[in-house]
């Protein structure tokens, strides 16, 4: 509710602008995901273990600790309280933080998958399935939670052609993210560029919609806008594709824009959208000489804004849309760094009779300012009062959506551990 | 209609102790009433059980406490300008917060029990974090006691604050600056002095602010626009009552929706003691007059917890009340 009493002007820019934060870890980050309401984020680290950050204090909240190598990908759950961990250790995980600081010293996860190879990503499908990309393998595997069973997602093509491995998947946004009865639509993002939408309904039934190949590299990142209307593409041959989606039969997909770095000719590390129907995206240059975050409108496609003030080449970037925060790891020392609008105080908010003005006013006397009789002025108060007094009011309700136009969903809080809080103060 | 259910705490002849504030936790089975410098706790499900008592290591008496959001931890404001925090059932005493400078007089936890907000005489507002006991921010913009403090039950981002300098002030809890400041300035003008505020609290969805000040007068104001939308006064039969005129401070407010009603609607009440042991409640709509609780003591109300259908409320000398909401 605080952005309703800031200044308009100020809150509803698109996009972060300054770098307002610098998280330094213990242990240098490869992957981060901000929670659906921007209270959390969770970061993985080279080592395998995650640690949440409270955003609120900038400090940790939890340690997740059961991987052994580097985290390759989080993702939050449906409902915020389970985390999805893939990592290079060749298992993916799901943690219940529901547990944390419970009767049990130490939060184990409630499902450790395993499989034959370092995994690439795992993703939600819904509330019991999720998808998993492993290195070499040429198809996604989906996994149900329930059964713990196993089953990859086939092309049932009768002419096989050899699309390369599956890197990366893509969900396809529903207006109802949790339901289970609906069947959703799951993009996979290949290693000779080719690109393949499977509608699923539970891990047995699922249909291979559309294929098709954009490029002939590796696609290292795939992402649908929150209204589906766009994708944007990010492949090793330097440049990220950004393409109209439509859903019809079959799918259709125009190319609108393809952004490249002339110059330096330089690949990306990673890309997110802005939040609706992404008018901006963000990404991540690879290479030691560029320390910045590249900002595009993608209607124009044009180059808005580099976020700069990190001091290093930036990788993982993850975007909170509640609070309007980028964050963005760095390669060499692994810090997490933030970037967010800067809200100037609003100094006349100390003193309501006050007004700040732009620039000097000449004062001019009205014809009845400083009449003795002011029954006119109360009479004419009173009839506001009234007025106001019997106007309907609703305590209860809360909006529906933020001043930014998004979705207010139930937050998860995290248990607070208390133990742990006992155990930083004996040090 | 609310109907007296227990009388947990009497008051004891021989007691010379003041209570200032009872507290229901957030599940509603028990009541924190701190005596002096210990807390008493009492299981509402259990009346029979005696209560539980705590030892703090304060030295000055305590004057505020707040249950943390997962009814675990109590966190007590003293007059010897600490805050301790207490996780009842197992952990003992987690952190003293030390910074302030002169007696802490208001608590207020977040919704995610991350952050203490706390309000002194030193005319401060400081934000603890819960988890290491570190003071994050203090804010200054007040020209006397801080009072009360309230946050919206589901909106973490602002914070409003009542002092005895007759401001009612809203910050941004993220950045600590005032966002606007509710004041009774129309008033003022008429009167010619300033009111302090003694209490606030928010209506569940954050968008209204429920004011009490030391005359007595309850005021719902509208947060965003800046303007008061309900003013509730005594009926007219009372106000002739010699006591109403003499409000002391002995007063509190709670601001509950009921569950148990006949309409499909929930019903929101607006609730306030007087210095005379006697609770009001309006019907916050039409500002109707629903119901005058006598607590039989001619002693002035000192503060009303309200979860649900229920109510706490305390006595200067420490008598303290449960009633339950109840369809006739």
């Amino acid at each position: 509710m605080n952005l309703l009493l800031q200044d308009p002007f100020q809150v509803l820019k698109e996009y972060p602008e300054r770098l307002v934060h610098t998280i330094n870890g213990p242990v240098k980050t490869t992957t981060i995901a901000f929670s659906h309401n921007g209270d959390y984020l969770a970061t993985g680290c080279l080592d395998g273990t995650i640690i949440i950050y409270d955003m609120d204090t900038m400090k940790p909240a939890t340690v997740l600790n059961g991987h052994v190598r580097a985290i390759q990908r989080l993702q939050w759950g449906p409902h915020g309280d389970l985390l999805l961990s893939s990592s290079r250790d060749m298992t993916v995980k799901v943690w219940d933080l529901k547990l944390i600081g419970n009767k049990f010293d130490i939060v184990t996860p409630i499902h450790d998958l395993k499989f034959n190879g370092p995994i690439w990503g795992a993703h939600w499908i819904n509330d019991n399935l999720i998808i998993v990309s492993i290195l070499e393998e040429s198809f996604a595997m989906m996994i149900d939670l329930i059964t713990e069973r196993k089953s990859f997602l086939n092309i049932d093509n009768d002419t096989p052609l050899d699309q390369g491995y599956v890197l990366n998947c893509e969900l396809y946004p529903s207006s109802s993210p949790s339901s289970q009865q609906d069947d959703r639509i799951i993009l996979t993002g290949s290693s000779k560029g080719w690109i393949n939408f499977f509608k699923i309904k539970d891990i047995d039934t699922y249909e291979h919609l559309f294929g098709t190949r954009v490029c002939s590299s590796n696609i290292k990142h795939l992402l649908v806008s929150q209204n589906g209307e766009r994708l944007v593409v990010n492949c090793s041959d330097r440049s990220i594709r950004q393409y109209h989606l439509n859903m019809v039969n079959p799918i259709e997909l125009t190319l609108e824009h393809k952004y490249q770095d002339v110059i330096n000719r330089l690949q990306w590390n990673d890309i997110k959208f802005s939040n609706h129907a992404a008018e901006y995206l963000v990404a991540s240059p690879h290479g030691s000489s560029t320390h910045e975050l590249y900002l595009w409108e993608t209607t124009s496609g044009s180059l808005v804004r580099v976020l700069e003030g990190a001091e290093e080449e930036l990788m993982a970037i993850d975007w909170d849309f509640k609070g309007m925060k980028i964050a963005s790891t760095g390669l060499e020392t692994g810090d997490i760094y933030l970037w967010s609008l800067v809200i100037q105080p609003k100094w006349s908010a100390l003193a309501p009779d006050f007004e700040e003005i732009e620039e000097n006013i000449d004062y001019q006397e009205k014809e009845d300012e400083f009449d003795d009789d002011d029954i006119d002025d109360e009479n004419e108060n009173k009839i506001i009062l009234t007025k106001e007094e019997d106007t309907p009011i609703d305590l209860i309700t809360m909006d529906p959506c933020d001043v930014r136009g998004n979705e207010q969903v139930p937050s998860f809080v995290l248990p607070i551990d208390y133990k742990s809080i006992l155990m930083v103060q004996r040090l | 209609m609310y109907k007296l259910v227990s009388t947990p705490h009497l008051p004891s002849p021989d007691n010379n102790h003041t209570y200032s504030t009872v507290q229901i936790s957030p599940n509603g089975q028990f009541i924190a009433i701190p005596q002096g410098k210990q807390l008493q706790i009492y299981d509402l499900n259990n009346e029979l059980l005696k209560p539980k008592i705590i030892q703090t290591n304060h030295t000055l008496p305590i004057s505020d406490v707040c249950w943390s959001p997962d009814g675990e931890c109590l966190a007590t404001a003293s007059d010897d300008h600490t805050i301790e925090i207490l996780h009842v059932t197992k952990y003992g005493l987690l952190h003293i917060l030390k910074g302030h400078t002169g007696p802490v007089i208001t608590l207020c936890y977040n919704s995610k029990g991350n952050l203490l907000f706390s309000g002194s005489m030193d005319e401060s507002v400081k934000t603890w974090d819960v988890f290491n006991g570190k003071c994050l921010r203090t804010v200054s913009a007040h020209s006397d006691s801080v009072v009360s403090l309230t946050l919206p039950c589901h909106d973490d981002s602002v914070m409003a604050s009542g002092s005895y300098d007759g401001l009612v002030r809203i910050f941004d809890t993220q950045t600590g600056h005032c966002l606007s400041t509710l004041t009774y300035d129309k008033d003022w003008k008429h009167s010619g002095r300033v009111i302090p505020i003694t209490q606030l609290e928010f209506s569940q969805n954050g968008k209204f602010l429920l004011v009490k000040s030391l005359d007595g007068a309850v005021k719902l104001w509208d947060c965003i626009r800046g303007v008061v939308v309900r003013t509730f006064v005594q009926r007219e039969q009372d106000k002739n009552n010699e006591w109403w005129k003499k409000f002391s401070g002995g007063i509190a407010i709670a601001y509950i929706s009921a569950e148990k009603t006949s309409q499909e609607k929930n019903d929101v009440l607006v609730i306030s003691g007087d210095s005379q042991g006697v609770i009001t409640c309006w019907d916050t709509h039409t500002k109707r007059f629903l119901q005058k609780i006598d607590t039989g003591q001619r002693n002035p109300i000192m503060n009303i917890s309200s979860i649900g259908g229920t109510l706490a409320v305390i006595t200067r000398d420490g008598c303290c009340n449960i009633y339950r909401w109840e369809e006739n």
